[in-house]
């Protein structure tokens, strides 16, 4: 055992078939020690995480995108291509940890044997042994191990079955096959293929013969290789006039046609006389009609969920800030510091971390129907429809996790490998009313509607709440309607989607998806709005002196006119002072522009920070209505309530001037972290540039049209 | 005759495919030459088709379903 040598730090990748339950043995390793980084060039989350082998040694396990060959079609399986046949990239591995699907071996074999060819050692964990018992699957580990010249662990990642000898294992290959190997391939190759190996003779030395028909084959969109090395492949390919798509059939065939008898020789199976539970489930689930009721039945149940039980710790949140921030004023000297302290960071703060109940229950709930295998279905049910508006039926699972945040809604759409399908669901999928604008609806519809009950059940703030997700939803729709017209192309879209056996979620996924997520909102999201609450705190705070000086003075002036009270000239002098203040300024200038949509300068504050990001709207209402006013203990929605405007004296928020809000902020492109996303996601400014235009222009005109018809 | 011309419920045996590309890529998911497929479910206006061969599950759509010829 003494032969590793320590300073080497081993990188283990993870392999396997999309539904092997690599994730769940990712997580089943790592436990905690797991970060999220991307792989170079892309934003295809790459997993990394550490684990301890036999004799104290620690290993760091990357996990790969789920890939069913080493022939691509989309940009998460390109990423393993990319690695595998470059021994520089940086997150080529020393060994494979390789998860196959032990009810379906032969499928998962396929990609299996494929980098065996490439000469990397392999350890075979033959996953879901506790189900394949239960489905009288019996495998014969230690013959498939010998028929294919590798170790191979039966496991179970849900119940961790099988784990300490898999470790053990791993340890055992590093120390047996600590270089890459020379291997018998496991494919016999053709003679055009041949052809193509003889042409490229001279080619680097330490390249693969399987290795360098990849290259042969993928030549033109690798990125690591270089000008001379694609015309030397380029002139390799041409003189053998290689038939890409023949040979790549040619491959598969050939690879099945050995698996086939191993898997024969090594497995037996029982057939069960009685129908799968998957089958009976998916008669009901797939059903037309039985289907889209159950489906809209679940996201009711969802939102239903988040808005029950997110209630009471956001309320939490806010009751413990509340007090912290009544705890600092009450110790703190009154000064600009404390201020800062109270009015902007922990407002900041606040801001952020009433979102965390809302965003984690919809993660996990989300999580629960992807694990489960249910959203493969939802995507058979709806492709036919989304088709119809340009989308792809994997477009669904992307404008459903919308509705929690648009940014990892958007990254999701990675699995759309039709360009055209992809690109119009990444921009309508910000129509869809995400978490963020929750708490904007609920201040707003107070003004809107009344909370009454109609119908006996249905309370009229809770419909005109659905209604506004349904607007979002059918202008996302829409949207993807016109963009379906305008943007043309080439290329075929086709789905090919596998449809899982339904399992049980594995808590342990779910609760480390939602960890992930929830932090990288947090992160995000939280760095933008903590910025800007001390931004807009500043603004609001101070102003051009000559200004500042002339409201306190015009304040006192009134006070001792009209013999104003101490609270009564307290209000007056911070309205006054908001409107000298630099964003009061700033207000002024942009309101000839919003007026016609019946707002005023302080909306026109909190619109302009919410194009940062839409949740400031009411920590920026908060901080307007809130600096300098005695009224502190007042919640935002009760100051709004009351505002007036100093010269009318007339409510601020009437409630068309309310609904004309609503439904700009249904409609408008307020999130930086999205136009970020977008530009990444689409490699330029374009996409997010009319992204953020059409969404603007359509809240605009919403506004105009509502507020110029019933103003 | 391809998957198009059966009805739900009803099962054949495939013999090859004739697009190679939408092929290459059946076959990695568990549709191959020489094994049954059986339609379990189309769509409304049978846009969508669910296949089942052996243990695997697919859902494919009515351009990839004539792809796959049976015999």
């Amino acid at each position: 055992m003494s032969n590793i040598n320590p300073p080497h730090h081993y990188k283990i990748a993870l392999l396997g078939n999309p539904n092997s339950g690599k994730s769940t043995v990712f997580n089943q390793l790592t436990g905690l020690r797991q970060k999220v980084g991307n792989f170079p060039g892309v934003t295809v989350d790459k997993r990394l995480g550490k684990t301890l082998l036999t004799n104290n040694l620690w290993v760091t396990i990357i996990d790969f995108p789920g890939t069913y060959s080493l022939y691509p079609t989309s940009t998460d399986e390109r990423i393993v291509v990319n690695t595998f046949v470059n021994q520089n990239d940086p997150n080529y591995p020393d060994a494979v940890l390789y998860v196959a699907d032990l009810t379906q071996l032969e499928k998962h074999l396929l990609l299996l044997t494929q980098i065996h060819d490439l000469g990397i050692p392999i350890l075979l964990a033959l996953n879901m042994a506790d189900v394949a018992r239960e489905d009288k699957i019996e495998v014969n580990a230690e013959e498939l191990a010998n028929q294919l010249e590798m170790p191979a662990v039966k496991i179970s990642a849900r119940t961790g079955e099988g784990f300490d000898e898999l470790k053990d294992q791993l340890f055992q290959l590093l120390n047996s096959h600590p270089k890459k190997k020379e291997v018998k391939p496991f494919y016999y190759f053709s003679e055009q293929e041949k052809l193509v190996l003889r042409n490229l003779n001279d080619y680097n030395s330490n390249t693969g013969d399987y290795q360098k028909i990849l290259l042969a084959h993928h030549y033109q969109w690798l990125n690591f290789l270089d000008a001379e090395q694609k015309n030397k492949l380029k002139e390799a390919v041409d003189s053998a006039q290689m038939n890409d798509l023949k040979l790549q059939v040619h491959e598969t065939l050939g690879r099945f046609n050995r698996i086939e008898p191993i898997v024969r020789k090594v497995q037996t199976r029982t057939e069960k006389t009685d129908e799968h539970l998957t089958d009976k489930i998916d008669n009901i689930i797939t059903h037309w009609l039985a289907g889209p009721i159950i489906f809209f039945g679940l996201m009711f149940l969802v939102f239903q969920a988040i808005y029950t039980f997110a209630t009471y710790p956001m309320d939490w949140i806010e009751a413990g800030f509340g007090l912290m921030g009544e705890a600092l004023t009450a110790n703190l000297p009154e000064s600009w510091f404390g201020s800062l302290l109270t009015d902007g960071v922990l407002a900041g703060i606040a801001g952020v971390a009433v979102f965390i109940p809302q965003i984690a229950i919809l993660f996990f709930l989300i999580s629960i129907l992807e694990e489960s295998g249910y959203m493969a279905r939802a995507v058979y049910l709806f492709d036919n429809l989304m088709r119809y508006f340009g989308l792809n039926g994997r477009s669904i699972v992307g404008l459903v996790s919308g509705a929690a945040c648009a940014i990892p809604a958007i990254m999701s759409t990675r699995t759309i490998s039709n360009w055209k399908e992809r690109l119009i669901t990444i921009m309508v999928t910000p129509l869809i009313s995400c978490s963020a604008r929750i708490p904007v609806y609920t201040v707003l519809i107070g003004f809107v509607v009344p909370s009454t009950i109609v119908g006996g059940i249905f309370n009229l703030q809770g419909l005109a709440f659905m209604g506004l997700y349904l607007l979002g939803i059918v202008s996302a729709l829409f949207a993807a309607w016109v963009f379906k017209l305008i943007l043309k192309t080439e290329e075929t879209s086709f789905l090919l989607l596998e449809l899982p056996v339904y399992r049980q979620p594995s808590l342990k996924n779910v609760l480390y998806n939602v960890w992930e997520k929830t932090k990288t909102f947090i992160v995000e999201a939280g760095k933008i709005i903590f910025i800007i609450s001390i931004v807009l705190w500043f603004l609001a705070s101070f102003g051009p002196p000559k200004d500042m000086q002339l409201a306190a003075t015009e304040v006192e002036q009134i006070a001792t006119e009209q013999a104003l009270t101490e609270q009564e000239t307290a209000d007056l002098l911070a309205s006054k002072k908001i409107e000298a203040s630099y964003a009061g300024h700033i207000g002024k200038f942009i309101e000839p522009a919003i007026e016609p949509l019946g707002f005023d300068w302080k909306i026109g504050i909190a619109l302009i920070t919410s194009f940062a990001a839409r949740e400031v709207f009411v920590g920026t209402m908060a901080t307007i209505y809130s600096i300098g006013s005695e009224n502190d203990e007042l919640s935002v929605r009760e100051k709004l309530r009351q505002a007036k405007d100093p010269e009318t004296g007339q409510l601020v928020y009437t409630w068309v001037t309310s609904l004309s809000l609503l439904i700009f902020y249904v409609f408008a492109m307020q999130c930086m972290s999205t136009l970020a996303v977008t530009k990444r996601e689409t490699k330029s400014w374009k996409w997010p540039l009319i992204q953020f235009t059409f969404m603007t222009a359509m809240a605009y005109l919403g506004s105009l049209i509502v507020f110029q018809v019933f103003g | 005759m391809n998957i198009k011309d059966l009805i739900e419920g009803e099962s054949r045996i495939i013999s090859h495919f004739t697009d190679e590309r939408i092929g290459g890529k059946l076959m990695c998911m568990g549709l191959k030459p020489g094994n049954a497929v059986e339609v379990v479910r189309k769509t409304n206006r049978s846009r969508t088709y669910y296949l089942k061969s052996n243990s695997h599950r697919l859902a494919i759509r009515e351009n990839e379903a004539a792809i796959i010829e049976l015999k």
